[in-house]
């Protein structure tokens, strides 16, 4: 079931009205509720990876149990290595097994060997690379004794589970998800009126913005050789916005969805594209899966409280790794790779915490420093969009390749220039929303009412005007 | 909470009425898919004449000119697929049928449509078949199966020069359809210059699994009919010079290779029309469909060769 999709606009009235006028009165209904239907919701995908996913989240709900009682610190290292392994086991799995065997058998024949290992036709459970984390970082808050195990094991597949999340995040925290689920909920109208408006931007960036682009993206990327250089640069700077607006409107999504049901979620965007420098960057894109790799990952291989070199070896596991996250490709390790080479500057000038707050805050428009700031960072990320989007390394290659010649002066003949023209619109209207935390909130306090609602009109009926060919969420497939 | 779902009710109400309203109007306004459909289900059991295909026997046949009654059930885009499940579904209440006219062009056995075609609702709702798996809100509306399509016929009907589309009883478009030919004045140089971009990826799939598929299921519908005493015919429709030149030739090879070996087994009628030439550059409203004129020309032979 997607969010873009009828039954969507069918299921959320559903769940959300028995939610709040039959289980309202306890929240141990209220989260049963949400799990029959987040379960639901999984299944309309494929019911025989829903046992996939409640076995992993009784693994890992019995792991925090083991740690827990642990008699010694040995032991508790055992199960909690042991609930590493396994979850990373299932996503290894599920994920990796095709292209290790494949990368391994292209390594050999480079060798002059030729060996015929078995591939499997496996299909990749949705939201696995998600749900993992969400127990892997419940188990090692436990181990750390950030957390207590929780003992309800209802509450507990609620936090793994929870619909608006399932697919593709955010990453949630045990730290922050599970209190909440553990309390009542109550209705709060402003609440739900902000999930509201945060849902509408975010159809707005998948149906309007993402999905028109990704007609002229997929265009221009699987016939990359026969096109201009102008063409190509159309075809990635497309792409930017096209992966932007389906992830990040996917998470408005969310966010906005579970805020209907009294739950807060992580912020997963935060305006990247207007970012100074690479550093900023990160700290913006998908945030709650870079926080994730910084606190169980960086940090406890040193962070950068050590030396330079630990320092760069950390950075540069980081980014291969969540590369590598998105997807059993080399095309994603070498774009991971490729943002760790533009990390480094700053990182060995410790200038990598330069740009925190917001560009040009508090001001409308931002000096000709940041400006060129800014296209310079969206250009590094643009280019390194080419290998994530690249069916592989070559195709990327020759796409560049296609780029760096004499035709990228040439007058594009790819060049939709109604997608442009709602792109103008949607930048404009991020510009000025950049210091909330999604662009359309300011509107949620600052016009009259009847501006407002006239606004959430034209929203609507852009949505429907130029709604593009529905297309899965990116993410889906990470 | 009530507030909150009174305020969204009223907000959402606007847009239900508006949606409800595009839904109406794109129903009762002139369209030939939701006409033909409607003359089927009111003559279904004297149906005499059955023609299925693509939008190549769409243009190409006109029921009007033909002595029997005649239903055309091809359309658009409409693949074997399609015209088998349409055959099936219908054949045992059509108790009158004689006669079944099957395109077998150059692309209809290498074609089937992706699995999300946005007309595979409309065949449900108004055939009642589900040619996929479809949920039941998948069939819920006209409009929201394909919203960019409607809402580009919407915004035409307000241009200057928007001149609805004639259809006549049956279901066929017999004046103001677009015309590619008319629009370059039957200017052959320009036609011809221009051919090679216009059809470069036109019809040019070979899909091996397609085609076995779309095989069975042309067999299985020569062998009903001959198990019923119903008569097959299959024709490759008119088509201009500049489609013929720029069709894949081992693509044609395996067509003419299906045909003759239905034919050395079932004995059935075919008639290739692909080059004839009885209809020239003003027949034609593009490289590979007849217009209205063509469609008169075309019918009446038809018509008189399963008389």
């Amino acid at each position: 079931m997607l969010f873009n999709s009828i039954s969507f606009a069918f299921f959320l009235p559903i769940v959300f009205l028995l939610y709040w006028f039959t289980v309202n009165k306890n929240h141990t209904y209220q989260n049963i509720l949400l799990l029959f239907a987040s379960y639901f919701f999984y299944a309309c995908w494929d019911y025989r990876f829903l046992f996939l996913l409640i076995f992993s989240t009784f693994l890992d709900f019995l792991s925090g149990k083991l740690i827990q009682k642990s008699p010694n610190l040995k032991i508790k290292k055992i199960w909690l290595w042991t609930s590493i392994l396994l979850n990373i086991g299932f996503l290894g799995f599920f994920k990796y097994y095709n292209f290790f065997i494949t990368s391994f058998e292209d390594a050999l024949s480079n060798l002059g060997l030729h060996i015929d290992f078995w591939t499997l036709k496996i299909i990749l459970p949705i939201g696995i690379s998600f749900y993992t984390f969400h127990g892997l970082s419940y188990v090692i808050d436990i181990y750390y004794n950030r957390i207590k195990p929780e003992k309800n094991f209802i509450n507990y597949s609620v936090f793994v589970c929870f619909f608006p999340l399932l697919v593709a995040g955010p990453i949630e925290r045990a730290t922050h998800l599970l209190p909440q689920i553990q309390r009542k909920r109550k209705f709060n109208y402003a609440d739900a009126v902000d999930g509201l408006r945060q849902i509408l931007w975010g159809l707005f960036k998948k149906i309007v913005i993402a999905d028109n682009c990704a007609e002229y993206v997929n265009l221009i990327f699987n016939d990359s050789t026969h096109q201009s250089g102008s063409n190509l640069v159309v075809g990635a700077f497309l792409f930017a916005f096209q992966i932007y607006c389906d992830f990040s409107g996917y998470s408005d999504i969310a966010i906005g969805t579970a805020r209907l049901f009294g739950i807060d979620l992580l912020r997963n965007f935060a305006f990247p594209y207007f970012s100074r420098d690479i550093a900023e960057f990160w700290r913006r894109w998908h945030i709650s899966l870079t926080t994730w790799f910084r606190d169980y990952l960086y940090i406890p291989l040193g962070g950068s409280k050590t030396g330079t070199w630990i320092k760069v070896r950390n950075t540069f596991i980081i980014f291969l790794i969540s590369g590598f996250w998105h997807g059993s490709n080399w095309t994603f390790l070498a774009w991971g790779f490729l943002n760790a080479l533009y990390f480094m500057p700053l990182l060995l000038l410790n200038k990598n915490r330069t740009n925190i707050n917001s560009v040009a805050q508090g001001k409308l428009i931002p000096t000709a420093k940041e400006i060129i700031q800014i296209l310079f960072t969206f250009t590094l990320t643009v280019f390194a969009w080419i290998f994530f989007r690249a069916d592989n390394i070559a195709h990327a290659l020759s796409y560049i390749k296609g780029i760096m010649n004499t035709s990228i002066f040439s007058k594009p003949t790819i060049f939709p220039s109604t997608v442009f023209g709602l792109l103008l619109f949607f930048i404009i209207l991020e510009w000025l929303g950049r210091e909330n935390q999604y662009a359309l909130e300011r509107f949620g306090f600052k016009y009259p009412k009847m501006i407002r609602i006239s606004f959430y009109y034209l929203i609507i009926v852009l949505l429907f005007i130029f709604m593009g060919k529905e297309q899965e969420f990116i993410y889906f497939q990470f | 909470m009530k507030i909150f779902i009174q305020k969204l009710i009223l907000f959402l109400l606007p847009i239900l009425l508006i949606l409800l309203g595009i839904e109406f109007y794109i129903r009762n306004s002139p369209n030939s898919f939701i006409t033909i459909s409607d003359y089927f289900k009111k003559n279904k059991e004297n149906i005499e004449v059955l023609i299925l295909g693509s939008s190549h026997n769409q243009c190409a046949l006109n029921p009007k000119f033909f002595k029997m009654k005649t239903v055309n059930l091809s359309y658009g885009s409409q693949d074997i697929q399609i015209d088998s499940a349409l055959f099936f579904h219908n054949v045992k209440q059509m108790k009158n049928l004689k006669k079944v006219i099957f395109e077998l062009d150059y692309h209809s056995l290498d074609t089937q449509r992706e699995e999300d075609y946005y007309r595979y609702p409309w065949y449900s709702l108004y055939y009642d078949i589900d040619i996929k798996p479809m949920n039941y809100l998948s069939k819920f509306s006209f409009y929201l199966s394909n919203p960019k399509l409607f809402n580009k016929i919407f915004l035409e009907k307000w241009t200057a020069n928007y001149k609805p589309p004639i259809i006549n009883k049956y279901g066929f478009e017999e004046g103001n359809f677009s015309d590619e030919f008319s629009e370059m004045k039957y200017d052959s140089i320009k036609i011809e210059n221009s051919a090679k971009k216009r059809l470069e990826f036109r019809h040019k799939e070979i899909l091996d699994n397609v085609f076995k598929k779309n095989s069975e299921r042309i067999l299985s519908i020569i062998k009903y009919c001959k198990q019923n005493n119903i008569e097959i015919y299959f024709f490759s429709t008119p088509l201009f010079k500049t489609y013929i030149d720029n069709q894949v030739a081992i693509k044609k090879i395996r067509v003419n290779k299906f045909i003759e070996t239905i034919n050395s087994k079932y004995n059935i009628k075919y008639f290739n029309f692909e080059n004839d030439n009885r209809f020239n550059l003003k027949d034609y409203s593009n490289d590979d469909h007849l217009n209205a004129k063509g469609a008169e020309k075309y019918s009446i032979l038809i018509d008189s060769i399963i008389k």
